[in-house]
């Protein structure tokens, strides 16, 4: 039953929020928004070349396809790129969910309307990727309301 | 009925919550100048979500309902926190607009459908808040709704 919610979960949902609320703190001026959009630069190079590797074409010339989005909006190259090593569907898991959060942090930060646009669609399609390899993975495909990157 | 009625009154708690425990001037934090129309934003947002969530308690799909009434609930403390009235959960399918009636008889096409007029409604949206913790809010919601559409078709694929 969805409706039927417990004191815990109400507690816990406030105080999820309270958090959220007070973490904003003091506004501080972001960086250029082609630094915000360096590590998406990144992370989408990585993940392109992470699954040419693998021979998955069509999501290589996804990345590729947002690599060159992130460019035509003054992304800046040669911010450290993610890590993820051994074999499977395991590392790409763990290259999505760094680009997830990279994207995430530059929807929050950068000024121009359409660059927050873009991150917010390329955060969507990394948690696409997300679920595809989570459900490659015999597990849940939709483990949380809030895809954000962290591990659930 | 009374799983609605619960509903309505957990959303509007979830945000008195987040008001009771983020004092006054974390919500005076806000960064508001910067979002063309924030409440309108959120109150949109949370309608659609709740409308949804109905839908697929209706349908049958409490893993997609609980994840949209997640969705209501974040967004409701949001707007709890700039001061503005939670919008009413609907209360008879009646209520529902057209993609998420469609969604309510049980059909994946229109699950589908439903799930990208979310998204289309938080892309739409997200531009009209400010506050970074707003947008990464939206954005993350918008996440959630392209994943249950990929499931969604993945599973309507299979189906085939």
């Amino acid at each position: 039953m969805v409706g039927t919610i417990s004191r815990r979960a109400l507690l816990a949902a406030g105080a999820g929020s309270a958090l959220a609320v007070a973490a904003c703190g003091a506004p501080e001026e972001p960086p250029p928004d082609a630094e915000l959009l360096a590590p998406s630069l990144a992370a989408a190079l990585a993940l392109a070349a992470a699954y040419e590797r693998r021979g998955d074409r069509t999501l290589a010339a996804r990345e590729r396809e947002h690599a060159a989005r992130l460019r035509a909006a003054g992304a800046r190259a040669g911010a450290p790129a993610p890590v993820a090593s051994g074999a499977g569907a395991e590392p790409l898991l763990a290259l999505e969910r760094a680009a997830m959060r990279a994207h995430l942090d530059a929807a929050g930060r950068v000024r121009d309307l359409r660059t927050r646009t873009l991150a917010a669609d390329l955060l969507s399609d990394a948690a696409q990727h997300e679920s595809t390899l989570l459900a490659r993975l015999h597990r849940d495909p939709l483990p949380t309301a809030f895809p954000d990157g962290r591990e659930v | 009925m009374a799983a609605r009625s619960d509903r309505r009154a957990f959303i509007a708690a979830a945000g008195a919550g987040a008001l009771a425990l983020a004092v006054p001037p974390a919500a005076a934090a806000l960064d508001r100048k910067k979002g063309a129309d924030e409440p309108g934003a959120l109150s949109a947002l949370i309608t659609a979500e709740l409308h949804a969530a109905y839908a697929y308690e209706r349908a049958g799909r409490p893993d997609l309902a609980r994840h949209e009434d997640e969705h209501a609930k974040a967004l409701a403390s949001l707007l709890d926190a700039l001061g503005r009235p939670i919008p009413a959960a609907p209360s008879s399918p009646e209520q529902l607009g057209p993609a998420a009636a469609a969604a309510a008889g049980g059909g994946r096409r229109a699950a589908v459908e439903l799930e990208q007029a979310l998204i289309d409604g938080c892309r739409r949206r997200i531009a009209d808040v400010g506050d970074p913790n707003m947008v990464r809010t939206v954005a993350t919601i918008m996440a959630g709704h392209a994943q249950h559409l990929v499931v969604l078709r993945e599973t309507a694929d299979n189906e085939k």
